[in-house]
């Protein structure tokens, strides 16, 4: 049986800056994931947006768009070209709740506040804006395995 | 771009299919009225017939001009923009031997609005109550999520 990660936080006043290290036998996929947790921690995907460069926190990302080769970020407000592919951005943000929904986009499964099952096992995913994505019946098990609903 | 490809892929495919079976029901109906010759013009105007279905499906199931509605409204536009011109051309083609009885024409109503309701109260029945558990479990899902 796996033994539990004991998790140590030490505050000094003379630290500068918030780190984790990982202490470990060995360094195993399980490390590796851990560690690619704990990097994109609150963190922000780079963007552009009529030509200026901005930051997006991910947990304002509605979803990622790829049209014609170009990715696209959705928030709430605006629409970003980002410079990462959405093969990329899916290997990134698996660990955080962001879920392949169809061959062009990756949802944020935090923002879906609906989700409405359709004749054609297409589940169309209202979003927390009032937008909706289709989830493609060839990525609805997986959401199925996420969610925990089993027919 | 994809998406373009991915309609006139829908279009040929839909052409495909609805000329062939269109035209196996023509065939074994000659065979069953004595009619010994099909014209060339009839044939055509049953392809532009399948070609415009062909469209019109392509329109509605694919996410070229449609992208994120239901079943539901696809198959009411589908409804709206084709069945007009099929009962049209279905009329001008003489499918149904002149102006058709009032017994044809009612089994093609009937059978055009059985499949809409049978679609409809699938649709607000069992899909309905998935929906709502697939909702909750999701919600479940949230909440977990953020209080880890």
């Amino acid at each position: 049986m796996r033994k539990k990660m004991r998790v140590n936080i030490i505050a000094n006043s003379d630290t500068k800056e918030i780190f984790a290290e990982i202490h470990c036998t060995e360094v195993t996929a399980e490390v590796r994931r851990l560690e690619s947790y704990i990097e994109n921690f609150d963190g922000r995907i780079k963007g552009e947006c009529d030509k200026e460069v901005s930051y997006v926190d991910i947990k304002d990302i509605l979803y990622f768009e790829s049209v014609d080769n170009k990715t696209f970020i959705y928030t709430k407000d605006k629409v970003l070209t980002a410079e990462l592919r959405l093969y990329e951005i899916e290997k990134k943000l698996s660990e955080r709740d962001f879920f392949r929904c169809s061959k062009s986009v990756v949802v944020n499964i935090g923002k879906i506040v609906k989700l409405k099952p359709e004749i054609s096992r297409n589940i169309i995913a209202t979003l927390d804006n009032g937008e909706s994505v289709v989830i493609s019946r060839r990525y609805v098990p997986e959401l199925k395995r996420i969610i925990g609903a089993e027919d | 771009m994809e998406r373009f490809k991915n309609f006139l892929a829908y279009i040929r495919n839909g052409l495909c299919f609805s000329f062939t079976w269109l035209l196996l029901m023509l065939m074994e109906g000659a065979v069953f009225s004595g009619i010994k010759a099909i014209e060339v013009g009839f044939l055509f105007k049953v392809f532009l017939m399948c070609l415009y279905g062909a469209v019109c499906f392509a329109v509605c199931f694919t996410d070229f001009l449609i992208r994120t509605k239901g079943f539901i409204f696809r198959l009411t536009i589908l409804f709206i923009t084709f069945i007009p011109v099929e009962v049209f051309t279905f009329y001008k083609l003489n499918i149904f031997a002149g102006k058709g009885t009032a017994l044809e024409w009612t089994i093609f109503t009937v059978i055009v609005i059985s499949f809409y309701i049978t679609c409809l109260v699938l649709d607000r029945t069992k899909f309905k109550d998935k929906g709502e558990r697939y909702t909750q479990l999701l919600n479940e899902y949230n909440r977990r999520q953020q209080n880890e």
